[in-house]
């Protein structure tokens, strides 16, 4: 996109064929040709140049500026020409040639810059005062709006195009000395301010376009603002009472308007849309009244301009609002005539400000108002626009803008599957155009909008039906649309009717029921005759059943039918939108297998681009986090995308996914939600390069091969993560005593045993077992990680059995070792070992010493119960300080709660807690604890160190607790307190702003599939875990090293870093390089425990947290520069020569960011005439302080 | 602001293989989140030694074929570096299924929250993006009021070469239909009298 963003004028890139825009438009003014490509400027070639050598400055040598009539111009006009051209035919004698060739030559192509020079403004001002052409006068008005527009917004353009400097301009033009935006914009205040207060009534036009052009003025100062309001005001006070048009008859019989009037309305609707560009004044009460008399105008524009400010004033002071409005309404039935005019926002607006009126709490007191604005929300409904009628569907089912709580969501849907229509009997209602019209119109037998026949008879009366089929009868009728913005907007419309209907599933209680019959014959009529002209809203008796009546359910299904249908359009943002529509309308107990097929059989198509595939997968998480009952059904969706298009989808969100529905699916659902997970795992592996000639196109794509990998890393890893959360089996909570496992190293016996004990966990574990096998290299590693993580979490007979299995793995690595070594860049395929020997080795000696501590534990228990010898406090010390040793040593590997954990098998609590008890040693915090390090709390007196300790209590997590079983409560808690740290991903933003309704920035540069892959910012998981490992096993080094020296050198496979894979991550470069956030949470959960009162490991004290976060914020490329800025001055002139270049004046003061290839990045302390900040500019241009 | 904004392109008709170019990958560094991003220049940077930020590999060689102009766009409230990528994003919905389009008929896709809503019309195309009000059934009327004045100024479906020699009357007529990002006038006749600095309601 480079060869179209760096053109001149920033209004875009150039013309066809490399030629700039201005080019174009230069090249033959007055006798175009309708065929550009016929007639091409000379000498242009197809061949596409880079965008700086079409600037006007570099392709044209300045041609010589003659400033007569008629004189044609090949040759385009540079910018400093046009310029110059401008303030000579300003001041030209023959004003009457100049302003012709101001319209031809001028102006047309002045519009073409992205910024109107404030040099330009005194002939601009001089034109204003001289020119009797209107059509110059309008171009004037435009330019001096615009320049008002730039200096609203220093630094950027503001309302504008993509920003360009106006390079020729900066570098010859010096037309009226140096003038600047800050001198011109008073004057052209002052002077529009002043045409705004002309009263001739035939200036009126010119007032109006000055009004409009004041709302450009920049609002800096609250003098400024006042006198805006003041003049605005002003106006309004003199033609507020200009009601409507007044009509008179013409010479011919024909209707004309009153001049006056109408000068007056056109008056009133530009002071209404100046006001609204003003901010809203909630205190003034004048504001208000203004606005609400505005909805009388007889301008369309300006009454949506009144309702528009009303509606926004309305949900501050309801009260207040309402009563403005009512008076008026009631009065004249201006709000009704609003149903009439022609403007469609008027309309949008008027549902707008009725919704939030009729739902007022404020108003609870005057039902009759509220009822009176209903009415007019439900006669919305019949609007001919779509765009209307659905924006009242959506304020009945609760959304403004989208922040409403579920409260209000639910109460919305169940108004509309209750709420019964009954209309107003149809006064005929003169329109503005004066002829009489029907109030409210009978929808059409197709539910087209109603058609209203000039010369009605009398009108017949309606029978009140429910509101619901009539939305129904609406939105079944856009479904029908041929026009893809209606099915878009009607789907769409579905959608949030799903998420009401959610919304009141979760909250509950409402009594609805979907299967009551609606039908409108059998309600009462009593109420009809009471309230006559109101609609009314009673609820459905539920009782009807007679036959041939239409139920919610039914009807809904029916509208499921018409959204069904609708996914055969072809585009594919309707599909989206219908898939979403589907997902938001499934309700729980409905079966799921036709939306899976309908999925399915989209996602096979390859059209659809990664970024919607993945804002369905966040629609997922909305519809689990609207209704968790749904999690299974959900995943199960979920299971779809991940298994047909991985390589699209963002596995951070769907690892998200996999996560929240795994919580929320409850205790009976876990093993579904793992299992939805683990079909990843079964995915066919992506083939190896080599054979991509022969398999089919779609695996073969090596990036969608890349992401299927690491979407099967980021399964395994949160099969490794969440096995023991979802089959609950905790080694803390194990009743199987240590020893036990070892009984059954018959490895027949033992996967039997696991079998029965735990379905869930052996399930996972034969998977995982199965990735540490085959797969890449990549994957083998993670699962091994994952294994690790379920031996440290699992009690027996699990953790034997992976200790086993490790062993044989390790074996088959050491078995190979020399060609390993030989292939030295450990990402052989496997063929020939696991490649993990170096990987496990730490792990085995990390079992092995909680076996081997076991084993003494059990035997010095012995010892001292034959000998019947109490224990020690050496003793005790000991068992105390070989219990945190290995608690460290685990938390390396992964989380484990500090104060449940038990590495010697739960016979050591009993023990440990006499020492604690006796040393004050808080379970939490172990010997890390300042007070038990330096001794202190052994000098407390006991009696004191009670008292003392009661009152920390709040302070530290209860010590009782670790001899307590966890409650299911607390390990809940336990585990979303962890994962809110370990799943610091991403994806959590992206779906936190997803459910926030943003979104609003704009799409990745390159947002095709194919760029999924590269663009995706998150470290690849192999990163992550070879760098966690690298850490780990130095960590690892060093606390080992300091509580027993010995045990260092029998870590002998942690050099692996250096050696085996020396290639990939030398220990220089981990060290140095740093992680992005996912890397770096992931890490401190690897190795660090994630609460602040346990995060004491030895190895977390040495590194200060400070210069952690530092390393972690560096970025990953080493060859950037820092951030520090340092100041200096500009030696020359500098004109930049592209889009991030920057002109530089010689003795200017900047900021220098940092420098890059022979180029600084510098800031301005001011914006340049142009508006430009900051960019780049040549190192020698510069003297650095 | 809530009108995101809105681009008036060349259409390409005919695609048309002009010169095969390096497409250049490169990661860069924003320097006020220090968040890296990867993108795609087709520049050879060889042209523009040492100007970014930039570290470039070379991945991928691809046919570039750009007749594509911008010929008028105006984005309110997006910072720069947003604009060229809402730029690109709607360039290549152009490349997508504008080739073979109807002029009346209009095409919506989106984007997180913001619509876009687009058509083609003779040689160029509208695309006009926006969000909440402005959703895709506004948009539309935004689009028909950018078309039916277009189609007025230029008095047919327009070929590029007409746009450009209509293109002072144009920006006149998007000046009075699309104000600060919010949608003022709709009606032809209206916008040809504030065009003409003619009173509005005039019989």
């Amino acid at each position: 996109m480079a060869t179209l963003g760096g053109s001149q004028g920033g209004s875009g890139g150039g013309g066809r064929e490399s030629v700039s825009l201005m080019d174009l438009i230069s090249a033959d003014p007055v006798a175009p040709s309708s065929d550009g490509s016929s007639k091409r400027p000379p000498g242009v070639s197809n061949i596409q140049l880079p965008t700086e050598t079409s600037s006007p400055a570099r392709v044209l040598s300045p041609p010589t500026v003659k400033t007569g009539l008629g004189q044609r111009r090949k040759k385009p006009l540079t910018y400093s020409q046009l310029a110059r051209l401008l303030s000579d035919l300003a001041g030209s004698p023959d004003l009457k040639n100049a302003q012709k060739q101001l319209l031809v030559q001028v102006f047309p192509k002045l519009a073409v810059y992205s910024s109107v020079d404030p040099s330009l403004v005194p002939p601009l001002l001089q034109l204003h005062e001289l020119a009797d052409d209107r059509h110059v006068v309008r171009y004037v008005y435009y330019y001096l709006a615009r320049v008002l527009a730039e200096s609203g917004a220093h630094g950027g353009t503001p309302a504008g195009v993509v920003p360009t400097p106006n390079w020729d301009a900066l570098a010859t033009l010096n037309v009226a000395g140096s003038v600047t935006r800050a001198d011109v914009v008073p004057q052209i205040v002052d002077r529009l301010i002043a045409e705004a207060a002309n009263t001739d009534p035939a200036a009126h036009p010119r007032r109006v376009a000055a009004l409009k052009a004041l709302s450009f003025v920049p609002v800096t100062t609250e003098e400024m603002l006042g006198k805006l309001y003041m003049i605005v005001f002003k106006i309004l006070d003199k033609v507020a009472d200009a009601g409507k048009l007044r009509r008179k008859k013409g010479i011919f019989g024909r209707q004309t308007v009153d001049k006056e009037s109408a000068t007056r309305s056109s008056l009133q609707y530009a002071a209404l849309s100046t006001l609204r560009r003003l901010p809203l004044d909630p205190d003034n009460p004048a504001f208000l009244h203004r606005a609400v008399q505005g909805i009388a105008c007889a301008d369309p524009v300006g009454v949506r301009h009144a309702l528009a400010m009303v509606s926004e004033l309305a949900p501050g002071d309801p009260f207040t609002v309402a009563m403005a409005v009512a008076k008026l309404s009631l009065a004249g039935g201006s709000l009704q005539e609003v149903l009439h005019i022609q403007d469609v926002l008027a309309r949008v607006y008027l549902a707008r400000l009725c919704y939030i009126l009729s739902s007022a709490e404020a108003l609870d007191e005057k039902p009759d108002l509220k009822s009176h604005f209903r009415t007019i929300l439900y006669q919305l409904l019949l609007d001919p626009s779509e765009r209307v009628c659905f924006e009242a569907i959506d304020c009945i089912l609760g959304k403004v803008d989208g922040s409403e709580g579920t409260e209000i969501r639910a109460r919305g849907w169940a108004h509309l599957i209750t709420a019964i229509l009954r209309f107003p009997e149809p006064a005929p209602v003169p329109n503005k155009d004066g002829t009489p019209k029907d109030g409210v119109a009978a929808p059409g037998k197709e539910g087209m909008p109603p058609k209203v026949p000039k010369d009605r008879q009398a009108p017949r009366p309606r029978r009140p039906q429910p509101l619901i089929k009539l939305v129904m009868r609406r939105l079944e009728s856009a479904l029908r649309h041929s026009s893809r913005p209606v099915l878009h907007g009607a789907v769409r419309v579905v959608q949030e009717m799903g998420k009401s209907r959610a919304a009141a599933y979760a909250v509950g209680g409402l009594g609805i029921d979907e299967d009551a019959h609606a039908d409108d014959s059998t309600t009462g009529d009593g109420d009809v005759e009471n309230e006559g002209s109101r609609s009314k809203v009673s609820p459905l008796p539920s009782s009807i059943s007679t036959g041939g009546k239409e139920s919610v359910s039914s009807m809904l299904s029916s509208l499921m039918e018409a959204v069904r249908i609708t996914v055969a359009c072809e585009c594919v943002y309707v599909r989206a939108a219908v898939i979403k529509a589907m997902i938001w309308m499934l309700a729980p107990y409905e079966s799921v297998d036709e939306l899976k097929s309908i999925i399915a059989g989209e996602l096979a198509d390859p059209a659809w681009p990664a970024s919607l595939l993945n804002d369905i997968v966040l629609t997922l998480h909305a519809r689990f986090k609207a209704t968790p009952e749904m999690a299974v059904i959900l995943l199960d969706i979920s299971r779809l995308f991940a298994t047909k298009v991985p390589g699209k989808i963002d596995s951070d969100v769907l690892q998200l996914l996999w996560k929240t529905c795994l919580l929320g699916c409850g205790p009976e659902g876990k093993h579904t939600a793992l299992e939805a997970v683990t079909v990843v795992l079964d995915l066919p592996p992506p083939p190896p390069a080599s054979l991509s000639g022969f398999t089919r196109t779609s695996t073969t794509d090596p990036k969608s091969a890349l992401a299927l990998q690491r979407l099967i890393q980021a399964a395994v890893w949160f099969l490794g993560e969440n096995a023991n959360y979802a089959a609950a089996e905790y080694a803390w909570e194990s009743n199987t005593p240590p020893g036990a496992g070892l009984l059954m190293l018959d490895s027949d016996k033992m996967v039997a045993a696991a079998n029965s004990r735990n379905p869930t966990l052996a399930g996972a574990l034969t998977r995982l077992q199965r990735c540490a096998f085959s797969g890449s290299w990549e994957v083998r590693l993670v699962a091994a990680q994952a294994l690790m993580t379920l031996a440290i979490r699992s009690g027996e007979p699990y953790r034997v059995q992976i200790y086993d299995f490790m062993h044989a793995l390790a074996k088959g690595g050491a078995q190979e070792r020399i060609s390993d070594l030989a292939a030295s860049n450990g990402e052989d395929q496997g063929a020939s070992g696991t490649g993990l020997s170096s990987v496990i080795s730490p792990m085995l000696r990390v079992l092995d010493e909680l076996y081997k501590s076991q084993d003494q534990l059990i035997k010095d228990m012995r010892s001292h119960d034959n000998r019947k010898e109490e224990w020690t406090d050496d003793e005790l010390k000991k068992l105390f300080e070989n219990h945190e040793r290995l608690l460290d040593l685990v938390s390396l590997f992964c989380f484990v709660p500090r104060s449940k954990y038990l590495p010697l098998g739960p016979t050591s609590l009993y023990l440990l807690n006499i020492y604690r008890k006796r040393h004050r040693i808080d379970a939490h915090t172990g010997s890390n604890d300042p007070a038990v390090a330096t001794g202190i709390s052994d000098l407390l007196d006991p009696t004191l160190a009670a008292g003392g300790l009661s009152e920390l209590q709040p302070l530290y997590a209860q010590p009782e607790a670790a001899a307590k079983p966890a409650t299911p409560d607390e390990d809940e808690k336990e585990y979303n307190e962890y994962h809110d740290i370990v799943w610091n991903i991403p994806a959590q933003e992206t779906v936190n702003e997803f459910l926030g309704g943003g979104g609003t920035e704009a799409p990745e540069a390159d947002s095709s599939d194919e760029e999924v892959v590269a663009a995706r910012p998150s470290v690849s998981y192999e990163e992550i875990f070879s760098k966690g490992l690298m850490e780990s096993e130095e960590e690892d080094d060093r606390s080992s090293g300091g509580s027993s020296p010995e045990s260092s050198g029998a870590f002998s496979g942690r050099n692996f870093g250096s050696n085996r894979y020396a290639s990939m991550f030398a220990p220089s470069a981990a060290a140095r390089t740093s992680w992005d956030k996912p890397a770096a949470s992931f890490r401190e959960t690897k190795t660090d425990s994630p609460t602040a009162e346990t995060s004491g490991v030895q190895w977390s004290q040495e590194e200060e947290p400070s210069s952690v976060n530092e390393e972690l914020t560096q970025n990953e490329d080493e060859d950037l520069p820092d951030s520090d800025t340092f100041s200096g001055n500009a030696l020359y002139d500098f004109v930049a020569g592209g889009d991030d270049e920057l002109n530089i004046t010689a003795g200017e003061e900047l900021e220098i960011e940092y420098e890059v290839g022979g180029w600084y990045f510098v800031k301005k302390k001011e914006a340049g005439p142009d508006g430009k900040l900051s960019g780049l500019v040549p190192v020698s241009y510069v003297s650095a302080f | 602001m809530k009108l995101v904004c809105y681009t008036v392109t060349g259409r390409d008709l005919e695609p048309r293989v002009t010169v095969p170019q390096l497409s250049f990958y490169y990661r860069e560094r924003d320097k006020d989140t220090g968040k890296g991003r990867v993108g795609v220049e087709s520049v050879d940077p060889q042209e523009r030694p040492g100007k970014f930020v930039r570290s470039w590999s070379i991945i991928d060689r691809k046919i570039c074929r750009d007749r594509c102009s911008v010929l008028l766009e105006r984005y309110h409230g997006l910072p720069p570096d947003e604009r060229l990528q809402w730029r690109s994003f709607l360039l290549k919905l152009t490349a997508d299924n504008l080739k073979t389009a109807r002029d009346d008929e209009q095409f919506v896709a989106s984007h997180k929250a913001v619509f876009v809503v687009y058509a083609a019309l003779g040689d160029v195309c509208v695309f006009t993006v926006g969000k909440d009000e402005y959703d895709e059934l506004a948009l539309v009327e935004v689009l028909t009021g950018i078309t039916g004045a277009i189609k007025d100024v230029c008095k047919r479906a327009p070929s590029e070469r007409l746009f450009l020699d209509k293109y002072g009357k144009i920006c006149l007529c998007l000046d009075e239909i699309v104000v600060q990002g919010r949608l003022e006038q709709t009606d032809k006749e209206r916008i040809r009298k504030l065009t003409r600095l003619k009173p509005l309601a005039e019989a």
